[in-house]
This record gives structure tokens, C-alpha cells and sequence, in this order.
């Protein structure tokens, strides 16, 4: 192939190198300009670990399901912040001589609700965020929900109601 | 985008490991409240016919149309969206002393809707000049009670 070209001259022998020369340029410039696009591509492996503590094991003395209810009822035409609880035990077992913590939480952490149909009176759930434990000994825990006031101002007549999953940490 | 994704995958399996590890006990708390259908009225003007003329005056005098005379208005309140009607007596008195003019209350007959922000009614009276034809002059004072039923 290259002798064919030379008989035909020299300049086509030079225009043929000529474009070899312009095809390794292409080749040899393709992966720059491709950088921008893949980006750095290294990676690594982070080994990830935990260990979860014995904290011994928590639950309900009396088995739910609790109940908070506000009475009397809410009356709209003299609004005020109104609050209502529930007490219950919890004992822990597994801890020991060793003192202990009692978390109670709540599923989800958006804004809780009363409902009654389409209406709804938005109301906080006042949990605590740690109570001291001892093994094998009853602790009271006190649950307290607040409606503010202008919550319910406007809402209409009626039984509103809402259920919430609650946990027993450890 | 391949370490975004790479950085949430390890937290949400620790997370889960976190989860199944520790001891969960949970069960349902259920929040419950009623809100009363309540109304309440309050009295913002007085009713008063101002002077009556047993010569000159027509056959009946309303408050609602008499020169100088005073139309009662009350403020009712109301949980939001109660319904209610309001009604008075079919005629009521003012008195001076033992002498009375009996007269006749005009209330608004509707079903209104209730809001808590209130909604002012206006109450009337009408007056026969026969019923006061014959009394002694002087002033006479009674109270109306106008009642809101939700």
C-alpha cells in the first residue's frame, strides 16, 4: 500500500502521511477532551461499623393501647392552650447493677393532627426524651399533648381523634 | 452522583443494623378532643321607641322606621359552621310602675350560620297606638330576651 502511493509521487506520499498524522491527533486529543465529562473517577471502600450496647430491655407494665383525651371539651368562643395527659409505667430488665435510660418516642416526626374529616386541629406530643431507669423497678412515664388555642378557634363542632405509634426505647 | 449514592446506601444499612439491634417496645396512643357546638350573644344596642305620641303617632310605630327611635342590635357568636335561629316572645311589655304598653319584638327569621367571630342581628319592635293610648306619660322600661337556638 505504501509502495502504491509512492509511485504515484511524492506528494501523494506526503499528503498520506499528512493525514496519519492528523488521525493521531484526533486520537491522542479524544481522552481530553472527554475529561470534563467522566470527571474523576476514583473510588474507595470505607468500611463502616457499629456496636450496639447492651441497654437492657424496656416495655410496658400495662400493655396499651393509651389514650389522651381532652375534657372537657374544647370550646372555641374562649380558646386557650389546653393540655392533657397519660401516665403509665415502663420497667427495664437486663441492666443489672448498672442504672439504665428509658426512651419513649414516637413514629414520624412531621405535625400530628386531630382529625375529623376534612378538618383538623393540629396539636404537639410532648415526649421525654430520657427517663433514669433501675433494673427491674416500675418508672412512671407522663405523655402530655397541647392544642394551642388558635388551633381549634375556628374549627367546626365534633369528635376529633388521631392514633400514634409509640416505642419503648430500649 | 456515584458518591452521593454510595454515602447514603452505607447510612441507611446502619441505620437498619441500628434498628434491628436495640429493643423496641411500641404500642398505639390514641389523642382525642371535642370541640362544643357553642353559641353565645351579647347585647350591642338597646331597643328604644323614643317618645310616643298617643295623639299624633301613626297606628303602629316601629323602631325600625320612627325618627329618633332605636333599633336593638345583638352579637352572636358561634362555633364555626353552627346553625342557629334566634325567636323572642310573641309580645313583651314595658312598665311604669303598675301601668304597661304591650308590644311586639321583631326578630330576623333566618337559619344563620354561625362563625366565632360574631354576626350582629338587628331586633325591632313594633308598638300599637292603641297600646299605649290610655296610659299614664312617663317612662317604661322592660327587658326583651331574644334567644338563640343551635
Amino acid at each position: 500500500m505504501c509502495r502504491w502511493y509512492y509511485d504515484e509521487g511524492w506528494k501523494m506520499m506526503r499528503c498520506k502521511a499528512f493525514f496519519k498524522v492528523l488521525i493521531l491527533l484526533v486520537i491522542s486529543w479524544f481522552p481530553l477532551c472527554q475529561t470534563p465529562v467522566f470527571g474523576a473517577t476514583a473510588t474507595n471502600q470505607i468500611q463502616v461499623a457499629a456496636t450496639i450496647l447492651d441497654r437492657g430491655h424496656c416495655s410496658f407494665v400495662t400493655p396499651g393501647p393509651y389514650a389522651i383525651n381532652f375534657t372537657p371539651a374544647l370550646n372555641p368562643l374562649s380558646a386557650i392552650d389546653r393540655s392533657a395527659s397519660v401516665s403509665f409505667s415502663v420497667e427495664c430488665k437486663g441492666l443489672g447493677n448498672k442504672p439504665g435510660a428509658v426512651i419513649v418516642d414516637r413514629d414520624g416526626y412531621s405535625q400530628l393532627y386531630l382529625e375529623k374529616g376534612p378538618d383538623a386541629i393540629p396539636y404537639s406530643l410532648n415526649l421525654p426524651t430520657s427517663a433514669p431507669v433501675t433494673n427491674n423497678t416500675p418508672v412512671s412515664i407522663t405523655l402530655t399533648a397541647t392544642i394551642a388555642g388558635t388551633a381549634y378557634k375556628n374549627a367546626p363542632s365534633g369528635d376529633y381523634s388521631d392514633t400514634i405509634t409509640i416505642n419503648v426505647i430500649p | 452522583m456515584k458518591k452521593i449514592l454510595a454515602i447514603i446506601t452505607v447510612a441507611a444499612i446502619t441505620a437498619m443494623a441500628g434498628s434491628a439491634m436495640a429493643a423496641t417496645t411500641s404500642t398505639d396512643l390514641t389523642v382525642s378532643a371535642s370541640v362544643s357546638e357553642v353559641c353565645t350573644a351579647v347585647t350591642n344596642t338597646n331597643i328604644d321607641f323614643g317618645n310616643l305620641d298617643p295623639v299624633g303617632d301613626p297606628a303602629t310605630t316601629s323602631t325600625a322606621t320612627k325618627t329618633g327611635a332605636t333599633r336593638g342590635v345583638i352579637n352572636v357568636k358561634c362555633t364555626q359552621g353552627t346553625g342557629y335561629k334566634l325567636s323572642a316572645p310573641a309580645t313583651a311589655t314595658i312598665a311604669n310602675g303598675g301601668d304597661t304598653i304591650t308590644y311586639t319584638p321583631v326578630v330576623p327569621l333566618a337559619d344563620f350560620t354561625g362563625i366565632v367571630a360574631g354576626t350582629s342581628h338587628t331586633i325591632d319592635a313594633t308598638v300599637d297606638k292603641s297600646a299605649y293610648a290610655s296610659v299614664p306619660t312617663g317612662a317604661y322600661a322592660g327587658t326583651l330576651t331574644v334567644t338563640v337556638t343551635y
